[in-house]
C-alpha cells in the first residue's frame, strides 16, 4: 500500500511541475489563430492598395471604389462606439461609399480591454483614444501605422489642419494621430452666465468689473438670503467657476495655468510659480472675501455634478460661471421660459479687474488639437484606405453630413468658402436631432470649418430666435476663449521621478486651493500660499518648472516653425 | 395570557423600532430608484423627487423596451442565466457524485487538484488567451463553459451527497439500477434544498457579472443588460475633468456624456434588478421543503 501511494504521489507531483513548465514556458506568443470578428472584405485584388511610399499620386484610393470595412474602439469607461446602421449618417456612409464599421466595444472596461487585446495581438483597426501615455506605449510596442505617406495624398486632414499638425508628431518624427475637433478657430463656452429674472428684479445694473461683480452678488444676498445661490462655480474642486474668476485679474491670464497639466504662469520666455504670483494671490482674496461673506455656495467644494443641475434648473443661481456653463444653462432656460418668458439665463461679457482692458480677459482656453485622437493599429489590412476615409470624414462632406443630414435634404451644394448651402427644407429640430444623434460618431471633428458653417444658419435668424448656446457662443464666448496650444504636452511621464514629484506638487496645491478658499482673512491667504511653494520647493517644483518651459519652448518653435 | 414585563415590552419597542429603521435605511435608495424612474426625467433634474414620483410618466420604461440594444442586452441576460444555472448545477452535480462515491480510485488526488484551483488562479490575461485558443471568444458560450463547474458547489454536493443513507443506493442496486439511474432518479430528487440554494446562488452570478462580457464579447448583440447599465451609469458620473488644458475639449466631453437622464438610468436599473429580485420569493418555498420523505427510516 506504502509503495502505491508514494508512486501515486510521485505522478501527481511530475504533473504538477509538467502542468506549471508548460504554462510559463508556452507565453503569449500564439497569435496563430485568429477568430478575428472582423473579416475585411476589401481584399480584392489591386496591390496599389498598400500605398507603399514613392509611388506617383495616380495610385490615389476613391473612397466608394470598393467595399471598405474595418473595426473601431473607443478607449472610455463611457462610451461605446454604436452599431454602424443605427445612425443615418452610418447608414449613407454604407450605402454611398461602400463602408461599415465593425464596433468593438470596452463594456466600461477600457483598461483591461486593451491590455487583453494587446497581449493577445488582437488589437482592432482603429482605436479613438486621449492623447499621451496610452498613445506612446502603443507607439513603442510599434503598434501603430503612422500616416505620412498618405497626408499628401488625401489632403482634407493636412489643409484643415496646417502646420499644427506638426504638434502631433511623436518623438520619432512620425505622425501616428488623427485629431479630434482640430481648429484654427476659437472655440468652447467658458464664461459667466446670469439669471434674467433676478438682475431685472435688481434693476439691471452694470456688471463689468470684479467690483461690480461684488455689489451685485451682495445685493442678491440682501434680497433674496439663503433661497439664491448668489454665485455658482459648479463643480469647484475642478476648479471650474472659480478658475473662471482667476482670469478677471490679469490680462491674458489663462484659465488652464491652473490646469494640472501647468500649474505655472509664464513671464518672459520662462514659466515661473503659480504659487508665488501676484495675479493669482489677488484672485484667491478676491475669492476668500466672496465665500467668507457667503456670496459663493458654501459646499462648493463638495457638491455633485446633479445637485449643480438641480439649482441651475430651479433658478436658484444668480450667477452660474464655469469652464461649460452653456450644456446645463440652455436646458434650464428651455425650461424656465415655458413657465415665466421673462426669466431664463443669458451670458455676459467676462468681467474684468477695474482698470483692465475687457478685450483682454479670457475665460476659457482651447488648443489647435482639439480633444482626443484616432490612430490605426498594425492589424488593420488596408491602412491607406482607413487614412482615405477618416480624411474624407473630416472634411466639408464628412462633416456636413455629420451635422447637418444627407447632401439634398436640409443643404444642397458648397458655396464658394465651402460651406453647405441651406435649403428652404431646412429643419432646425430635425438638425439638432441630428447632431445629438451623431455626436458619439464624430471621430474626427472639424471645428474650424463646421463652427462657421453652424453659424451662417443662426446669423439669419433673429436673436431670439437662435439657438441659446449658437447664439452666445458667437457673440461671447468664442471671441473670449484664448489660444493655449503652446502649452500641451508639458507632463513628464507619470512613471518618472519628475512624475512622482509633479503629484506630490498637484496635492499640495489642491490642499492648498481649498484652504486658501476657505480663508478667513487676505493676510492668512498669503500664508497659506507662502507655505505651499515653501513645500513645492521641497518637492522639485522648479525642476518641473524648468521641464515645462524647455516643454514650452520647444511646442512654440514647432508652431512657429516648419 | 402571558404577561410581559414593562422593560420587556420596552425593550420590544426600542428593538422593533431600530430594526424598522435599518431595513427602511436599505431599502429607501432602491425605493427613490423606483420613483425617479417613473418620474419624467427633465423634472428629476430639478431635483426632491423622493418617495412618489412628481411627473408620472411611463416614458422611460417605453424608451428601454424600444431600445434593441436594452431589449437584445435583456434577453441575453435571462437566456444566459437560465442556460447557464441549469447546466451549471447538473454539470456540478454530477461530478460531486462520483466524488462522492467511496469506489472511486484516486479520489484524494483529484480533490486535491480541484481544491487547488480554488486558491490559485491564472490571471486575466492567461485566461484570456486560454478562452480564445479554445474558441470561445465572441460566442454565447463563453458565458456558460467556463462556469460549467463551481469548485465550492461541488463540495456542498459532495457534503450533502455523502450524508444521504447509503441503504437507499443499495436498495437500488440490488433491484438493477444503472449508475446513472441511481443519480437522476433517487439522489438528485432528494436534493432540492441544496439544488434551490446553489441554484439561486448561480443564477445570480451570471446574472450580476459584467466583467467578464466586457472583456471577451466585442459583439454588441452578445453583450447582457448589466454590462450595458454599467456603460450608462459611467456616462453620468462626471469624473475629474481638470485633467483637460483646455475648457473647450472638456465641454465637448461634457455635451458628449450628459445624454441619459436619471431617470432613464434608474429604469435601465430596475430592468435589470427587479427580475432577479422576483425569483426569490418563489425559491423560498423549496428551502423549507422537508428532505427524506417516506424513505428509510435510520
Amino acid at each position: 500500500m506504502k509503495k502505491v501511494r508514494k508512486t501515486s504521489l510521485l505522478i501527481v507531483s511530475a504533473i504538477l511541475v509538467l502542468a506549471t513548465a508548460l504554462a510559463g514556458c508556452s507565453g503569449g506568443g500564439n497569435g496563430k489563430n485568429e477568430p478575428s470578428p472582423s473579416p475585411t472584405a476589401g481584399t480584392g485584388s489591386n496591390n496599389s492598395g498598400n500605398g507603399d511610399a514613392a509611388e506617383a499620386p495616380s495610385d490615389i484610393w476613391q473612397l466608394g471604389s470598393e467595399p471598405l470595412e474595418f473595426s473601431m474602439y473607443g478607449h472610455y469607461n463611457w462610451y461605446d462606439v454604436p452599431a454602424w446602421d443605427s445612425t443615418v449618417a452610418g447608414r449613407w456612409v454604407k450605402e454611398n461609399k461602400n463602408v461599415n464599421i465593425v464596433p468593438i466595444s470596452a463594456g466600461g472596461n477600457p483598461d483591461q480591454k486593451l491590455s487583453t487585446m494587446i497581449a493577445s495581438n488582437e488589437l482592432p483597426d482603429v482605436i479613438w483614444l486621449d492623447r499621451g501615455a496610452d498613445v506612446e506605449r502603443l507607439r513603442e510596442m510599434g503598434m501603430l501605422v503612422p500616416f505620412d505617406d498618405y497626408i499628401d495624398k488625401y489632403p482634407n486632414l493636412k489643409t484643415w489642419m496646417g502646420k499644427d499638425l506638426n504638434l502631433l508628431r511623436s518623438s520619432d518624427g512620425k505622425l501616428y494621430q488623427f485629431p479630434n475637433w482640430y481648429t484654427g478657430r476659437p472655440n468652447g463656452n467658458a464664461g459667466y452666465v446670469i439669471n434674467k429674472k433676478i438682475y431685472d428684479e435688481l434693476g439691471a445694473p452694470t456688471l463689468e468689473t470684479t467690483d461690480d461683480l461684488y455689489d451685485y452678488l451682495v445685493k442678491v444676498k440682501e434680497k433674496y438670503g439663503d433661497s439664491v445661490v448668489p454665485f455658482e462655480p459648479g463643480l469647484a474642486k475642478d476648479l471650474q467657476g472659480l478658475g473662471v474668476l482667476y482670469t478677471a485679474f490679469g490680462e491674458n491670464t489663462l484659465y488652464s495655468y491652473l490646469n494640472e497639466g501647468i500649474r505655472a504662469v509664464p513671464q518672459g520666455d520662462q514659466l515661473t510659480s503659480l504659487f508665488t504670483n501676484g495675479t493669482f494671490r489677488e484672485a484667491q482674496k478676491y475669492i476668500a472675501k466672496l465665500y467668507r461673506e457667503k456670496l459663493i455656495s458654501q459646499d462648493a467644494f463638495t457638491q455633485t455634478a446633479d445637485q449643480i443641475e438641480e439649482k441651475v434648473m430651479q433658478g436658484r443661481v444668480a450667477v452660474f460661471a464655469g469652464a461649460n456653463p452653456t450644456v446645463s444653462a440652455m436646458q434650464a432656460h428651455q425650461e424656465m421660459v415655458k413657465q415665466d418668458p421673462d426669466s431664463g439665463y443669458f451670458m455676459i461679457w467676462p468681467i474684468h479687474k477695474a482698470g483692465l482692458d475687457k478685450n483682454k480677459i479670457f475665460p476659457g482656453t482651447y488648443t489647435a488639437l482639439g480633444w482626443n485622437v484616432s490612430v490605426i493599429t498594425t492589424n488593420a489590412k488596408d491602412p491607406e484606405k482607413i487614412f482615405a476615409f477618416l480624411d474624407w470624414y473630416t472634411g466639408p462632406e464628412g462633416q456636413s453630413l455629420l451635422f447637418f443630414g444627407p447632401e439634398g435634404e436640409n443643404w444642397q451644394g458648397f458655396d464658394e468658402d465651402g460651406h453647405p448651402i441651406f435649403t428652404d427644407q431646412y429643419d432646425a429640430d430635425e438638425v439638432l436631432q441630428l447632431q445629438k444623434d451623431h455626436d458619439p460618431i464624430m471621430w474626427n471633428g472639424n471645428t474650424g470649418y463646421i463652427d462657421p458653417a453652424k453659424m451662417k444658419y443662426e446669423s439669419k435668424l433673429p436673436p431670439e430666435e437662435q439657438n441659446w448656446a449658437a447664439r452666445y457662443q458667437s457673440t461671447i464666448t468664442w471671441p473670449t476663449q484664448a489660444n493655449a496650444t503652446e502649452f500641451i504636452n508639458l507632463n513628464p511621464l507619470p512613471d518618472s521621478e519628475l512624475g512622482i514629484k509633479k503629484t506630490q506638487i498637484d496635492e499640495i496645491f489642491t490642499l492648498a486651493y481649498a484652504q486658501s478658499v476657505m480663508a478667513k482673512s487676505d493676510e492668512e491667504v498669503d500664508k497659506i500660499w507662502d507655505k505651499a511653494e515653501k513645500d513645492a520647493q521641497n518637492a522639485g517644483y522648479s525642476e518641473l518648472l524648468a521641464y515645462r518651459t524647455e516643454q514650452w519652448k520647444k511646442n512654440k518653435e514647432i508652431i512657429a516653425g516648419n | 395570557m402571558a404577561r410581559i414585563a414593562i422593560s420587556d415590552r420596552l425593550m420590544l419597542i426600542f428593538i422593533y423600532t431600530f430594526l424598522v429603521l435599518l431595513s427602511f435605511s436599505a431599502l429607501y435608495p432602491f425605493w427613490n430608484a423606483l420613483a425617479v424612474s417613473f418620474n419624467l426625467g427633465i423634472d428629476t433634474s430639478k431635483g426632491g423627487v423622493t418617495f412618489w414620483p412628481r411627473e408620472f410618466t411611463l416614458e422611460n420604461y417605453e424608451i428601454v423596451f424600444q431600445d434593441d440594444r436594452l431589449l437584445n442586452g435583456f434577453m441575453i441576460s435571462v437566456l444566459r442565466t437560465i442556460v447557464g444555472t441549469v447546466t451549471a448545477i447538473v454539470m456540478t452535480a454530477i461530478l460531486a457524485y462520483g466524488m462522492s462515491r467511496r469506489e472511486l480510485i484516486g479520489r484524494n488526488y483529484y480533490m486535491l487538484f480541484f481544491v487547488f484551483t480554488m486558491y490559485f488562479g491564472g490571471g486575466l490575461i492567461p485566461t484570456y488567451l486560454l478562452y480564445r485558443s479554445l474558441g470561445l471568444m465572441n460566442t454565447f458560450w463563453v458565458f456558460i463553459i467556463p462556469s460549467l463547474i463551481g469548485v465550492y458547489h461541488m463540495i456542498i454536493f459532495r457534503t450533502f451527497f455523502k450524508s444521504l443513507p447509503a441503504g437507499l443506493e443499495e436498495s437500488a442496486q440490488i433491484d438493477g439500477c444503472s449508475n446513472w439511474g441511481i443519480f437522476f432518479r433517487i439522489v438528485l430528487p432528494l436534493s432540492g434544498p441544496v439544488i434551490a440554494t446553489l441554484g439561486l446562488f448561480t443564477a445570480v452570478a451570471h446574472w450580476n457579472d459584467w466583467f467578464m462580457p466586457s472583456i471577451y464579447i466585442t459583439n454588441e448583440k452578445l453583450l447582457p443588460i448589466q454590462t450595458m447599465l454599467r456603460q450608462i451609469l459611467n456616462a453620468n458620473i462626471v469624473t475629474d475633468m481638470s485633467n483637460n488644458l483646455d475648457t473647450a475639449s472638456a465641454g465637448r466631453i461634457q455635451a458628449m456624456r450628459t445624454i441619459t437622464t436619471k431617470s432613464l438610468t434608474m429604469a435601465t436599473m430596475m430592468v435589470a434588478t427587479l427580475p432577479i429580485v422576483m425569483v426569490y420569493p418563489f425559491v423560498q418555498k423549496y428551502f423549507v421543503k422537508g428532505v427524506l420523505i417516506g424513505s428509510l427510516k435510520e
